[in-house]
């Protein structure tokens, strides 16, 4: 069976692109353009992602609102922010509404291809609880990435890292001890930002990491360069 | 258009410096008009004392005429006064002043001038004369009874009568020859054998003294230089003619008479001289006519009438008085000048006070108004200087003021300026990071196409939507650095500020740069290990990285970009030199501002907005620094100079 994706975006040309993009891959598509006809959709029936851009017509905020509504309503249908706003306070706000991810309308097609069929690659393996593949794990130190679920994992706790936020890891992780300039872990995110986010992200990163284990510092900046995964004494 | 903002500071500081003085002595104009108060004043005075006294003239005047047609016009007032012909030798008689006492001394005499007789007044010469040796004063006054004679008499010998010569002419002696009122005349000569009480006596017709004459009494005096008559002569003996004559006798064997002095020449009544009296009747016209300060003077000055008052002032004006067209009198009226003096000072006293006080106060008024101009003008001149900063940008909003008046207007205007100005400054900031916004969907828009007709596409035609897809990539670099200063605002968190060594990150970075720009030399140095500042060490890397990538930009590949750390009175001080062109000199302050760059076009591959310095200066300024760009001495380049607080030592130490 096909997935459903919901995509609510005021401007109609870029909803049909997207809309078109999607369903070439074979995915089912509803589009709303404002966020009474979104809910009203979704009352009906809950799509299996939702891409949500924050600015909805005439409600400058109004994909916020629609993001906490939906998240009400399932706490599992992964919700995606696409949105021209690529400010930290608005990426901030919108993942702690719960959404999965966030990325900016800079983004190119294929990487959002990317982004959300690893969303439902990661959903699937939950529905089935398989077994880690090995192949599929990186382990270094005390962390353990899943590349099939996307889920990371500090001295054996959850870390809850988004799709963006795991791929940064991802890519410091794979040559520990060396220094990623912050163009490179933008390609390994598939996310085209400035160096100022890419900072902020580095810096939710650490808090994520802190917050399950007070004492995490792998995460290192080299000023003018990067930053650089430094690998646990242990 | 360039040059513009630095002469505006330069006619902001010449009026700073001029301003207030000029304001200060326009305001003293109107004080200055002031001073036409005394002088209008002075003239005014001047004027009416001069109305006071042309008035007072008429009026005497016209009293002056009626006097005058009333004597003319009632002949028997001039009655008991003689007026005299030319050829008469008068003597005037001043009417008694105090108590006359007969001993030889001139003491109750001195208010009266006395008539000389000196060599001019000879009536009999024997002898040459001879100037030392006989001058005479003759003073006269008159009361009821008496006529009071006082004779001075300078005399080289004083030759006294013998007692045993029979004649009383052979020695000094004083003539006197008058007619009585009955009109008998008769000769009197007063001679004595020794100073002390004198008469008169009777002189017969033929020169032989009679007997003595009671009624002429006196005294003789001897002095050092001659010798003094003061004689009484009963009235009875005295009309209106009179005569007399010394006698000089200087050699005492001989006894023969030099040479005689006197009025007129004694042995006949017709050769008299006359006596001038003060005239009573005209005396009591004078009182009836309540003149104050008036008289009459007969054509030889002597005073014929007074009343009581003299004439206070040195001011008269007279006329003369004529019987059957011959000249007899003249009428004088003292003009009371002194009241109007008095009247002219107590004026200008009143006015100098009166100016004086009006001055002081206008000038008193003035000042405090010009004062509280002033101050009101340089408040808001102050309020207004913090409101700009040197590079144009409106800080802060000018508050309301409370008045009416129109400086509360003018200041008013001034903040509801800077509100407009503040708030276009606003929208102009902000401008880039909402157009980037704005214009961020429909690039999307366009992107999303292009992706979407790449897969449609075969063949050659590919390579189309290749360049339009490079022109999006450009056209999204340009939209992220648009908005990079709009989202750095955001980041520059209060609550993120740590303690961070400056030289750790300054190294760190630089390491990084030789990788980055691979075709680039570098020099670092260095000259203190400890740099602690506060403040947030990502940002400080941010602007490095927009310094350094500015500075290769514009480098020349064979010189290397500088940096050099130092410390500066308490002050972290970064220069990143580059060798390369010179910065358009009118320009350094604005490159900091956004959207400037002085890149030429060939140097724009990258899509430079002309952010990057706008940036530097954001983080500068969130560490409490500064940020300058200037030429390098040898003008062969640039160079930035960053300066930052140091971490106080206090803080240091907690």
């Amino acid at each position: 069976m096909s997935y459903r994706i919901a995509i609510v975006e005021d401007d109609a040309d870029l909803r049909d692109n997207y809309a078109d993009v999607f369903r070439d891959q074979g995915y089912a598509i509803d589009t709303h353009a404002d966020r009474p006809s979104a809910e009203q959709a979704f009352e009906a029936a809950l799509p299996d992602l939702a891409i949500i851009d924050i600015g909805l017509g005439r409600e400058p905020e109004g994909g916020f609102a629609l993001c906490q509504w939906l998240r009400q309503k399932s706490r599992s249908v992964p919700i995606i922010f696409l949105s021209a706003r690529d400010s930290d306070l608005d990426i901030v706000s919108g993942l702690r509404m719960g959404a999965d991810d966030y990325v900016t309308k800079d983004m190119s097609l294929p990487h959002l291809l990317a982004r959300v069929a690893a969303l439902f690659r990661r959903i699937e393996v939950l529905k089935t609880e398989t077994a880690v593949d090995p192949n599929k794990e990186t382990v270094c130190g005390h962390l353990r990435l899943d590349e099939q679920r996307f889920t990371a994992a500090w001295r054996n706790q959850r870390v809850d890292l988004t799709l963006t936020e795991f791929w940064m890891v991802h890519a410091l992780t794979l040559h520990p001890g060396h220094v990623k300039k912050r163009q490179q872990l933008m390609q390994e995110a598939h996310i085209y930002v400035d160096d100022s986010t890419i900072t902020s992200h580095i810096k939710r990163i650490r808090k994520k990491f802190s917050a399950v284990d007070p004492k995490f510092n792998c995460v290192d900046t080299v000023y003018g360069m990067g930053y650089r995964w430094t690998a646990d004494d242990e | 258009m360039m040059s513009e903002p630095s002469r505006y500071e330069d006619s902001s500081k010449r009026s700073r410096n001029g301003g207030a003085a000029s304001v200060r002595l326009l305001f003293l104009v109107p004080v200055i008009l002031l001073f036409a108060i005394p002088i209008a004043g002075y003239f005014n005075i001047e004027t009416a004392s001069q109305a006071m006294l042309a008035a007072e003239i008429k009026n005497q005047r016209a009293s002056i005429k009626t006097l005058k047609s009333i004597i003319e016009a009632d002949a028997s007032l001039l009655n008991d006064f003689t007026y005299l012909r030319d050829e008469a030798a008068p003597l005037y008689v001043h009417p008694r002043q105090s108590e006359v006492n007969l001993d030889g001394q001139t003491d109750e005499w001195l208010l009266i001038e006395p008539d000389v007789f000196a060599k001019s007044q000879l009536v009999q010469l024997n002898f040459p004369f001879d100037d030392n040796s006989l001058s005479a004063t003759l003073r006269l006054q008159q009361d009821d009874q008496q006529i009071y004679l006082m004779l001075t008499v300078k005399d080289d010998h004083v030759v006294y009568r013998e007692i045993s010569n029979i004649s009383i002419h052979r020695n000094d002696h004083l003539r006197l020859a008058m007619t009585d009122k009955a009109g008998n005349f008769q000769r009197y000569t007063v001679a004595t054998e020794q100073p002390g009480q004198v008469f008169g006596r009777i002189v017969s017709t033929g020169g032989r003294s009679l007997r003595p004459e009671p009624r002429i009494q006196g005294f003789w005096r001897a002095t050092g230089d001659g010798y003094h008559i003061e004689l009484a002569i009963d009235n009875d003996l005295v009309d209106d003619r009179f005569g007399f004559g010394i006698a000089d006798v200087d050699d005492s064997i001989s006894r023969d008479i030099k040479y005689m002095l006197g009025n007129t020449y004694t042995d006949s009544a017709d050769e008299l001289g006359y006596l001038i009296h003060q005239s009573t009747s005209l005396t009591a016209l004078l009182q009836r006519h309540n003149l104050i300060g008036a008289s009459i003077v007969d054509r030889y000055d002597n005073l014929i009438a007074i009343t009581d008052t003299a004439p206070s002032s040195s001011m008269t004006i007279g006329e003369k008085v004529f019987i059957e067209d011959e000249w007899v009198a003249t009428i004088a009226l003292g003009i009371n000048v002194s009241a109007i003096e008095t009247y002219k000072k107590m004026a200008l006293e009143q006015l100098v006070v009166i100016s004086a006080a009006t001055i002081a106060f206008g000038l008193l008024l003035c000042f405090w108004l010009s004062g509280q101009l002033l101050a009101r003008l340089k408040r808001m001149g102050l309020a207004l200087e913090g409101v700009v900063d040197d590079q144009g940008r409106v800080l802060k909003v000018l508050p309301d003021a409370v008045g009416q008046d129109e400086i509360s207007e003018l200041s008013r205007r001034f903040s509801s300026v800077t509100r407009r100005l503040h708030q276009y400054n606003e929208y102009l900031e902000n401008l880039s990071g909402r157009l980037a916004h704005e214009l961020r969907t429909p690039v999307s828009v366009v992107r999303s196409s292009l992706e979407q007709l790449e897969t449609r596409i075969e063949g050659d035609d590919i390579r189309y939507v290749e360049r339009a897809k490079n022109g999006v990539a450009r056209l999204t670099n340009i939209l992220n650095s648009m908005s990079e200063a709009a989202r750095l605002e955001e980041s520059l968190d209060k609550n993120e500020v740590t303690v961070f060594e400056l030289t750790q990150v300054l190294k760190g970075c630089f390491e990084g740069y030789d990788h980055a720009f691979a075709d680039q030399q570098f020099e670092l140095s260095i000259e203190t290990d400890e740099l602690k500042v506060t403040g947030i060490a990502d940002l400080f890397a941010q602007m490095l990285d927009k310094l350094v990538d500015n500075a290769v930009q514009f480098s020349s590949a064979t010189q290397p970009v500088i940096l050099r750390l130092t410390c500066e009175d308490d002050m972290a001080v970064l220069r990143i030199s580059n060798s390369g062109p010179a910065l358009p000199a009118t320009m350094a302050d604005q490159l900091f501002d956004p959207m400037i760059s002085v890149r030429s076009n060939d140097q724009r591959e990258d899509s430079h907005l002309g952010l990057g310095l706008h940036v530097a200066r954001l983080i500068t300024e969130f560490h409490g620094g500064t940020i300058t760009l200037s030429n390098r001495e040898d003008r062969e380049g640039a160079v930035v100079t960053v300066r930052l607080p140091l971490l106080r030592l206090t803080s240091k130490l907690i």
